[in-house]
């Protein structure tokens, strides 16, 4: 993922609207062979979900055993780390999703 | 509309090949095509350059300069990219030139330099293919296809045992295959026990990363078309996209873009998936064999499945449709530039006798399937062999 502290900076906006919100998972799949990056996290699991409001988003599903999910399951979002990045850079923050129950 | 053909075909080994770089593998093949329809480089008026990654991977663009560079001529050289289309994309817009008068004869070139780098740089750098967000997201192109296979499976009721038959049949043909990048066959055991990817995906039902190149001569040139020993008659050439992001997609249990792109194209030629016996289709994951056969029209949407355990698509089952003779994607390899011309190459193997070990018994219409992303871009090529 290329970034930069201004990316980082603009995506930021995006993500504090997405927070505190549910929805359920339309797909999800575990990644055994990441991208750079995400090797300390690996496998992880990247989920499409449909918010309870419609729109539909990409994101991670974190601290879930693979076994609870399900297609349909029901989320909500947290605000968690992104990937690792250079250590002297601005820290990228992204919406996640746990699962609820 | 004048008559264009494909009158020549070369493709260097695909794999992994650490002694060639990829201006090694540009140079085979577009020599190599060169020799094999007995043109001199004077006698080609352009050349449409494949390829996905050299930009991201190796920071080295402006290919067309160095492409004249290696042929001594000053004629245009245009590259294209759209992910895994590339291929498809540089012969379309190959045809188009040709068709606009603005030559007689082209070369279509790809290739793919994909194994200098370690996996995980390889995978970050196909996903430039995939939307911002997904990419956040950590998604990986196993990953994306493992999403559409996951819903599928879903959706139908099937198993990934059901995926798995799929590469089983591709790795048969692969065998027969002496320039594929993996020859060994697999049984479906062998495909159920390697590990996963990206769930349910696992490592043998996902395309290698490979390295290759290949190129095509296409040609409106009449007195060059009766001349040439081994020719295909180009039917049609169809294009269509669909967004980037799955999230966007209408539905996720079909590719769009396929399914516009093969109406568009049966529709310009008058033919419908019955007269089709044989097919090069993109299989970057076993998934996306069975979502294409629907898609195409050949098989009915969620029935893929069911008729990919029956493997009835091999070439020495000539009863009906023939897909893959090549050992698609997944077991001939997918040096990415390369592939989409790969599968026309492919054709002309066939319908001209060449395909050796591998020969169907007979062809009158074939069509090609190459798909960008996850999705973005298809391109469906319908082909005949030649009577004047």
């Amino acid at each position: 993922m290329k970034t930069s502290p201004v990316k980082i900076w603009r995506k930021q906006k995006k993500v504090r609207e997405l927070l505190g919100m549910r929805g359920k998972i339309v797909s999800w799949t575990q990644i055994h062979s990441p991208v750079v990056g995400m090797e300390p996290f690996t496998p992880y699991i990247s989920a499409l979900i449909e918010l309870d409001n419609g729109t539909k988003v990409f994101g991670q599903i974190v601290g879930t055993k693979l076994q609870e999910l399900k297609i349909g399951s029901v989320v909500k979002s947290v605000l968690r780390k992104n990937f690792e990045n250079e250590p002297q850079s601005v820290i990228d923050y992204s919406a996640k999703f746990i699962l609820v129950n | 509309m004048v008559n264009s053909a494909v009158i020549g075909y070369y493709t260097t080994q695909f794999g992994e090949l650490w002694e060639r770089s990829l201006m090694d593998l540009l140079k085979e093949a577009l020599f190599g095509a060169l020799t094999e329809t007995g043109l001199q480089i004077d006698q080609i008026d352009a050349i449409f350059f494949s390829n996905m990654l050299s930009g991201v991977l190796d920071n080295d663009l402006h290919l067309g300069a160095k492409i004249s560079e290696i042929i001594g001529q000053n004629i245009p050289i245009f590259r294209t990219e759209s992910a895994c289309a590339s291929g498809g994309m540089a012969f379309h817009l190959g045809l188009n030139y040709l068709r606009s008068g603005s030559g007689k004869t082209v070369l279509i070139l790809g290739g793919e330099k994909m194994t200098d780098y370690d996996l995980e740089t390889i995978t970050t750098s196909l996903a430039s293919a995939a939307s911002e967000e997904e990419q956040q997201a950590g998604l990986t192109f196993p990953g994306l296809y493992g999403l559409l296979a996951q819903s599928y499976l879903s959706t139908f009721n099937y198993t990934e045992e059901n995926l798995a038959h799929i590469s089983v049949k591709n790795h048969y043909h692969g065998s027969f295959n002496e320039k594929g990048h993996f020859q060994n066959q697999l049984s479906l055991q062998q495909v159920m026990s390697s590990p996963y990817v990206a769930s349910p995906l696992k490592v043998l039902d996902c395309s290698p990363i490979s390295d290759g190149a290949a190129a095509i001569v296409l040609t409106v040139d009449a007195n060059l078309i009766n001349k040439s020993p081994h020719k295909i008659k180009v039917l049609t050439s169809q294009v269509a996209t669909d967004t980037i992001s799955l999230k966007d997609r209408q539905n996720l249990l079909e590719l769009k873009a396929t399914k516009i792109a093969s109406e568009k194209a049966f529709k310009a030629c008058g033919l419908t998936p019955k007269d089709i016996n044989l097919v090069e289709l993109h299989d970057c994951f076993t998934i996306a064999e069975i979502l294409a056969l629907e898609d195409l029209g050949f098989w009915e949407k969620g029935r893929g499945g069911a008729e990919a355990v029956k493997q009835k698509t091999r070439f020495d089952d000539n009863d009906g449709l023939i897909v893959n003779t090549s050992g698609g994607l997944k077991a001939s390899g997918h040096p990415v530039g390369a592939t989409g011309i790969k599968q026309i190459g492919e054709l002309f193997l066939q319908i001209n006798g060449l395909a050796t070990s591998r020969q169907i018994q007979s062809c009158n219409y074939a069509l090609t399937h190459n798909v960008g992303g996850s999705g973005g871009t298809a391109v469906v090529n319908i082909f005949s062999n030649y009577e004047d």
